[in-house]
Order: structure tokens, then C-alpha cells, then sequence
């Protein structure tokens, strides 16, 4: 019985490999995207209690383009943010951080990986619609100059 | 045969003695820490600010304990979160008795933005023993600038973004310097560094 069903396992399995990982035309890739948790906060007393959040969400993820020529990252989407914005964190000899904002987007050389890692690039989300718990998912899409919109799911992790 | 046996004693006792010296030294050599040795003797300002904990604070109310000092914002998307789980992760390596002796405090570099209700919640949301303090701007500059620590508020509309020391100071039970603890150090090296010094 399961046999006469055998032959559409390579295709689930090729369809469960794309899970979390967002691809356009094979030739840019977003692996291994992720977020941490952010909670909601109640702030004022009596009454005029206003919901805020305690701080501003982080998208993570590795890009990588396997393609021959230099693509750049333009800008990332997400419903869960009114704003999502490139950044770049870059330490100086003192030990000061220093939050640089990627207003031209990231390039990503021909067959290269750029980490987006603690310390290093980030997507800063300001103005979350909601509280990001550990566990929790959502969709962020990476719009590329050249391979377009690359849609992935973020996962909620504390780390 | 007999003369044999009293060498072969006299060699184990000898070894004993050497291990036994070995072992008295090895405890007597100060331990090699991860973090950066400030010269002895420099003491932070003691300065009063507003504490989550309610009331004002300064850091001489925590002699006794080890304090571990870091100064960020709690709108701060990626340094400020990365050091606090970090933090996290390293108290969560320290024995119930080591933790006891170590207080985590967070001082806040836009005391304008950040209110000490949001800062009590961003704080305790990593560990609720840790400890966030707000100070005046003038009272700010007092306690950091001495202690070499830079921030600068470089938020541009909405955005809100400051520059920041990401080092982390550690100061003893006896309110002295102890160490800088580097950005690029790990949960488990700074673990390391108290267990050390708490021995």
C-alpha cells in the first residue's frame, strides 16, 4: 500500500529542505534565521498604563550567494515591526561599540557568505506589533538588488 | 632487603613532601584570570542613583560582593542583550553559594529614555537578581567617565542608538577595580575568572 506512494518521497524531502532556509533562483540564500525573544511591558500606574516594549527585535541569519556576480542586500520586510533596519556593530580599539546603520544595504560577493551574528551585521526591528516569545516563528522577507524578495522564517530563540 | 625497603619508604615520603609543596604553591600563586588586572587600589565613584530595587543605591551598599558592572541602553538592539545573556549564562554556571557572592548591575547610559520601570523590566528579564541603576546625566558622567567608560548618544529620528563601552568591570568585595572583562570574552571565561577568585 505505501509503496504504490514511495515516489513522491524525494519530492517531500526536497520540499522539506526548503523549510527556514529562503531561496530565489538557487543563487541567494537566507540559512538559519533567527530572533530573540522580546516582552511586552506595561508601564505608567493608575490607569494610564501604556503597553511598550522592553526592547527593539533583532533578525540573524547567513546570506549566501551562489551565484557569479556581487548582489547587494537592499532591505528587510517583517509584519511584526513598523520599521526593520540594517545595521552594522563595530567595536573599536577601547572596547566602544558602535552601531552603524547599513543605509545602502549589504553587498554579498559572488560565492561568499556574509553572517548576519551577534556583533557584527543584525537587522534592527523597531516597533514590534507584538511580544517575540522563545519558540515562536515569523516571516521576514530579504529583498535582494538583483535575486529579489527572499522570504524566510525567523525562529524565536534565546541565545 | 631491609635497606632496600628503607630507601623505597624514604622515596615515597620524599615524593609526598614534593607534591605537598607543589600543591601549597600551586594554592598560593594568584590564578590566572581571563579579564584585564586594573592596578590595585582605584575605587569607582560613589555615586547615588535610583534603583530597580527601589529607592537610590550606590555601589558601596554592595560591598561584600563581587559587583558586576555594565553600562548600556535598553533600547540597544544587539550589544546590550548579547553582554545581558551572557551575563545570564554566567551566573548560571556559578554554585547557588558562588551567585550569592556576585551582583550583576546594569547602569543605564540614557537615563532619559529609559524610565526605571522599563529598565527594572529589561534587567530582570535576564536574571531578576540583576540590578539596574539610574542616575541623573550629571551623576552618569560621574560614575562613568572616571571609569573609562564612553557613551555617546548617536540616535538618528526614531532610531535610538548610542555608542558604548561593551567592556565589563568587575570590582571586588572591598569596592576595589578588580578586572575589565573585553567584549569578545565568553559566559564561561568570566565563570571562569569568578569561580577563581571566589575559591
Amino acid at each position: 500500500m505505501l509503496r504504490k506512494w514511495l515516489w513522491l518521497l524525494p519530492l517531500v524531502l526536497l520540499m522539506s529542505g526548503c523549510t527556514g532556509t529562503g531561496q530565489s533562483e538557487g543563487r541567494v540564500e537566507v540559512r538559519d534565521a533567527w530572533s530573540r525573544p522580546v516582552q511586552q511591558m506595561a508601564m505608567g500606574q493608575d490607569g494610564e498604563s501604556e503597553i511598550e516594549m522592553g526592547t527593539p527585535g533583532v533578525i540573524f541569519a547567513t546570506i549566501v550567494n551562489r551565484g557569479d556576480t556581487t548582489d547587494r542586500l537592499l532591505r528587510v520586510e517583517t509584519a511584526v515591526a513598523e520599521r526593520a533596519e540594517i545595521h552594522r556593530t563595530a567595536f573599536d580599539a577601547n572596547g566602544v561599540a558602535k552601531m552603524m546603520p547599513q543605509p545602502e544595504g549589504v553587498e554579498v560577493p559572488a560565492s561568499e557568505t556574509v553572517p548576519f551574528e551577534p556583533g557584527g551585521y543584525h537587522v534592527m526591528l523597531m516597533e514590534l506589533q507584538r511580544a517575540l516569545k522563545v519558540g515562536d516563528s515569523f516571516e521576514a522577507t530579504f529583498v535582494f538588488e538583483k535575486a529579489g524578495p527572499v522570504t524566510v522564517t525567523v525562529e524565536v530563540r534565546d541565545q | 632487603m631491609q635497606h632496600r625497603n628503607r630507601l623505597l619508604g624514604g622515596g615515597i615520603v620524599l615524593g609526598v613532601l614534593i607534591l605537598g609543596v607543589w600543591f601549597v604553591i600551586q594554592q598560593m600563586r594568584p590564578p590566572v584570570l581571563n579579564g584585564t588586572a586594573f592596578d590595585p587600589g582605584r575605587t569607582p565613584p560613589d555615586v547615588v542613583m535610583e534603583s530597580t530595587r527601589g529607592g537610590e543605591m550606590r555601589l558601596s551598599d554592595l560591598r561584600g560582593k563581587y559587583v558586576v558592572l555594565f553600562f548600556g541602553y535598553t533600547h540597544c538592539p544587539d550589544v546590550c542583550p548579547t553582554t545581558m545573556l551572557k551575563l545570564r549564562n554566567m551566573m548560571a554556571q556559578l554554585s547557588p553559594e558562588e551567585a550569592e557572592q556576585v551582583q550583576v548591575v546594569f547602569v543605564s547610559v540614557d537615563p532619559e529614555r529609559d524610565t526605571i520601570e522599563r529598565l527594572k523590566g529589561f534587567v530582570e528579564s535576564y536574571n531578576p537578581s540583576f540590578i539596574g541603576l539610574r542616575g541623573t546625566p550629571d551623576a552618569l558622567a560621574q560614575l562613568a567617565t572616571p571609569l573609562g567608560i564612553y557613551y555617546a548618544d548617536q540616535s538618528q529620528g526614531e532610531t535610538i542608538l548610542f555608542d558604548h563601552t561593551a567592556s565589563v568591570l568587575l570590582i571586588d568585595p572591598d569596592g576595589n577595580l578588580k578586572l575589565l572583562w573585553a567584549p569578545t570574552l565568553t559566559a564561561e571565561e568570566m565563570a571562569a575568572d569568578l569561580k577563581a577568585l571566589l575559591r
